[in-house]
């Protein structure tokens, strides 16, 4: 391991933040606790010092523009980023109070827990319900009725069954873009995880599509904790119980940029009463 | 209409701390071996002919060079074979390279799209028709009808310094140059299809800053596509090259099977596939050791050819995309 | 203060006669000649096989032993080759195709970057460039001297000849496969091989199993590894794995050095077989590419 790179955010404001939602809303189970969590793609810090909790049972929304690194902090709670290499990160994340990148954690274990529905809709060049069938069938489920159970049961959740029930054989690929996204929730939710991630699920869908996506996030928060990464606002308001607002910050001088935790509370409270000028900027729509 | 039912097993069972899974493992060491398999292989091949070549080394010493090939007498100096192979793989190259560069430019600047792609089945084609079938029609078609061209040219440059020398009788249609035209059939797919890759990678838009100086396209050619795609269509030609050396069988029956070093490029010759090929049903001893060792310094030429071609591919691709 | 306008002068758009365009001309004509060139000698070798080919063929010659050589040509056949090739290449194409699918996979989803893995990678580009007579010599030296001569060496011979250019297409159809997939898998949970097994490689299946079929029709039609390695004899067996054996191509090889015509003909014949083989190869696996891309849209 290389020695860190030298700070560069050693004059870093101190972000004016919550990190720890305000006392008074009904508190669930701490599902993920973030320490002074960095992240780096080999030389590039993509995201410094974020310290947060996500809740069980709530839809927590990641925004902010750009380059502020909520992709990235998303993608670390499922350990996706072990696939890009020369990334790292520093500080701790607690997943029901184990920690996820401890020594002995098996990042297959813990992606069985906690899933992902990624921007782009990515069926599998298979039919659905081999596509909705993979996870379980990897996870040693044979039993041919308790497969058309679990496949049946995840595509109703998805809001997906009644428009495909007369086809589960055909090509995954054949689905619009909506039905594809609703798909891949379907496939998410088969595997039964903790935890559902979703990086801007609706960011590649027409309007009606994304409504629908929504009715189904409001839904599932219910069975799952929901952490969303989203570039847009209103569906932030719309969706989420609490809302972490990132932001990039750059050192003017060395031209180095990276992402942090400005802003984190209730969703109600960061839209209607922002207490960081930054955050005010970004949800009036003055920031981009 | 969705319907959340609400049986949820809580969650799932289990820790995460899960070693990593056999099957993964092996799987990754099962891959690994098959790629390995890949450097074992070449180490093998160049271990096993050596060392049956090693009795050919040791008698004939230095003498493995000199042009004294006389199997009777026990006398295996290959200077004729090495001479055949650099003489039919220059007539190949300097036949093939031309038409191989004119067909790959006629591809991909000149044709509109729609026409490129039955051209190129057609090229591939020519790369399907097996060696054993080039070498029948060569000997048995070829041959023959190209023996009375080149008896009139023969006879029309007898006298004449540089032409005579090269052209001139003996005339036969089992020959070296038989042997190089062939070989130009068999290599040009190759040299074709890379030369077209390179070429096709040249930017839109430097092609589009030539023409808008008002350049015609051979303009356009020379000044951008040729001096973008040199180093790839080098490492093309070296690629071509390095089978114009190695193809045997079309090769062992059009050459003429006389181990000769001549300057008539239409009198029947020898290359070192070819003999290999002939000779080594009946050949034993330290003749059968010789034969190897041909096949030796045939695996040791194309090898260093291929290394040098693959790495000037690429170093050229590499400056390509830094351009 | 505006210049006074020129004189008015005609502007000519016209195509400027002059030796820049004929040479332009000449070099395109040129370019078309080079085409040609490659046309005539490939649509004469078609012309003839099919030629002399044609008249020798018959459901007796595919399936005939094969008669002594000074036999005219509708004596007899080449069954015995026809059997030769097929229990060969098949048997060839069990050992290379599947080494050469595993050994794609190490290079393009584990081997990354690793030196061991670029060594592999240059070194079976390198590879598919040697001869294929050293292949013959080197079963020979390592196998045949010690088992003797069989289908099975001859498989072997057509193996080391098949692997680095197996290697080297499923490679390519690998790289296509567009990450997001992957990241799909590993999202549910799914360890590196399940991943690659499950859905790397039933995405690029299409190019791999068209890449293998194109390595096949080349084993079919090597010579050269086999000269040394079956010892071309003129009975049927039925058993590759031992005593020798035949094959198309080394059959026609011994047929185009005879003298006698019968001989001769049936080398025409047995040419236009393996011609049509290999074709028919090449044909699949473009069916099959074509197949595939209609499935993965």
């Amino acid at each position: 391991m290389e020695p860190p790179e030298p700070d560069i955010v050693t004059n870093l404001p101190q972000p004016e933040v919550t990190a720890r939602p305000e006392a008074g809303s009904a508190l669930g189970e701490v599902i993920f606790d973030m320490k002074n969590v960095s992240i780096w793609y080999s030389a590039f810090k993509a995201v410094t010092d974020v310290s947060m909790t996500v809740h069980e049972n709530e839809i927590t929304a990641l925004i902010g523009s750009s380059g502020s690194g909520k992709t990235t902090v998303l993608r670390a709670l499922n350990r996706l980023n072990d696939l890009v290499a020369g990334a790292r990160l520093e500080g701790e994340v607690a997943y029901r109070g184990e920690a996820l990148y401890g020594k002995e954690v098996s990042a297959t274990a813990v992606r069985r827990r906690i899933g992902m529905v990624f921007q782009k809709p990515n069926p599998f060049p298979k039919s659905i319900y081999d596509n909705v069938a993979y996870g379980p069938r990897i996870n040693g489920e044979r039993n041919k009725d308790k497969l058309d159970e679990i496949v049946e049961r995840s595509l109703r959740r998805a809001a997906l069954w009644d428009e495909v029930k007369n086809r589960l054989n055909t090509s995954g690929l054949s689905l619009s873009g909506g039905q594809a996204q609703r798909l891949c929730i379907a496939r998410t939710i088969a595997v039964e995880p903790d935890v559902v991630l979703m990086d801007e699920p609706a960011s590649a869908l027409d309007p009606i599509a994304t409504g629908a996506i929504e009715d189904l996030m409001r839904e599932l928060k219910s069975q799952y904790t929901i952490v969303v990464v989203t570039h847009n606002m209103q569906q932030a308001t719309r969706v989420s119980d609490r809302t972490a607002f990132f932001y990039v910050l750059t050192q003017g001088d060395s031209d180095t940029r990276t992402g942090v935790l400005v802003e984190y509370g209730s969703t109600e409270q960061i839209f209607q009463d922002p207490r960081d000028s930054r955050t005010r900027a970004y949800v009036t729509g003055r920031m981009g | 209409m969705s319907i959340v039912t609400p049986e949820r097993q809580g969650r799932p069972a289990g820790s995460l701390t899960e070693r990593r899974p056999l099957g993964d493992r092996g799987f990754q060491v099962l891959t690994l071996g098959a790629g390995l398999l890949v450097l074992v292989i070449l180490v093998l091949i160049a271990v096993s002919t050596s060392q049956q070549a090693s009795s050919w080394f040791s008698t004939e010493g230095t003498k493995i060079f000199s042009n004294d090939w006389n199997p009777a007498a026990q006398k295996f100096g290959a200077l004729a074979f090495i001479y055949g192979t650099a003489i039919t793989a220059i007539i190949a190259l300097i036949l093939a390279v031309p038409v191989s560069v004119g067909v790959a430019l006629l591809l991909t600047q000149v044709v509109p799209y729609r026409w490129a792609r039955p051209i190129v089945y057609v090229i591939d084609l020519l790369a399907v028709v097996p060696s054993v079938v080039w070498g029948l029609w060569g000997i048995l078609v070829f041959a023959p009808w190209i023996q009375h061209i080149y008896s009139s040219i023969g006879s029309g440059v007898s006298g004449v310094p540089v032409l005579g020398p090269l052209f001139g009788p003996p005339a036969s249609g089992a020959s070296f140059f038989t042997a190089g035209i062939i070989l130009a059939f068999m290599v040009t797919p190759i040299v074709t299809s890379l030369s077209r890759e390179v070429v096709a990678t040249v930017p839109a838009i430097d092609k589009e800053g030539a023409y808008a100086l008002g350049a015609t396209r051979l303009e356009m050619i020379r000044g951008v596509v040729l001096p973008h795609s040199q180093g790839g269509i080098v490492g093309a030609v070296l690629l071509g090259l390095g089978r114009a050396m190695g193809e045997t069988i079309a090769a062992a029956l059009v050459i003429g099977s006389s181990a000769t070093i001549t300057s008539h490029l239409f009198a029947p010759g020898y290359n070192m596939p070819s003999v290999i090929a002939n000779e080594f049903g009946e050949a034993t001893g330290v003749f059968r050791s010789a034969l190897f060792g041909l096949g030796v310094l045939l695996f040791v030429f194309t090898i260093i050819i291929n290394v040098i071609a693959r790495a000037v591919v690429q170093r050229s691709a590499r400056r390509g995309r830094g351009a | 203060m505006a210049p006074a306008p020129a004189p008015q002068q005609k502007v000519d758009l016209r195509e400027p006669r002059s030796w820049r365009r004929s040479k332009n001309r000449i070099v395109t004509t040129l370019m078309v000649l080079s085409f040609v060139l490659v046309i005539i000698p490939l649509g004469f070798v078609l012309f003839t096989v099919i030629v002399k080919g044609a008249p020798v063929i018959s459901a007796s010659f595919l399936t005939s032993s094969i008669p002594p050589n000074v036999l005219p040509a509708n004596i007899g056949g080449i069954g015995p080759a026809i059997l030769g090739t097929i229990e060969i290449t098949a048997l060839a194409t069990v050992l290379a195709v599947p080494l050469g699918i595993l050994g794609a996979i190490y290079l393009n989803e584990y081997g990354g970057n690793r030196p061991v893995a670029r060594l592999i990678g240059f070194f079976a580009d390198v590879m598919t460039g040697v001869p294929s007579i050293v292949m013959g010599l080197f079963i020979f030296s390592i196998w045949v001297l010690h088992f003797g001569f069989s289908g099975l060496a001859g498989a072997f011979a057509l193996g080391c000849l098949m692997l680095p250019i197996v290697i080297r297409s499923t490679d390519e159809m690998l790289k296509l496969v567009p990450n997001s997939l992957r990241e799909g898998s590993y999202a549910l949970g799914a360890t590196k091989a399940r991943v690659t097994v499950t859905v790397v490689l039933p995405a690029a299946l299409g190019g791999i199993v068209s890449g293998a079929l194109l390595a096949v029709a080349r084993a079919a039609g090597e010579t050269a590894p086999l000269l040394f390695t079956i010892l071309t004899v003129t009975t049927a067996n039925p058993n590759v794995f031992s005593g020798a054996n035949t094959s198309l191509p080394s059959q026609i090889f011994v047929n185009a050095s005879s003298p006698y015509v019968g001989a001769q003909g049936r080398g025409w014949g047995a040419a236009l077989t393996l011609i049509v083989i290999a074709f028919i190869l090449m044909i699949a696996a473009r069916l099959v590419t074509a197949r595939f891309a209609r499935f993965a849209r």
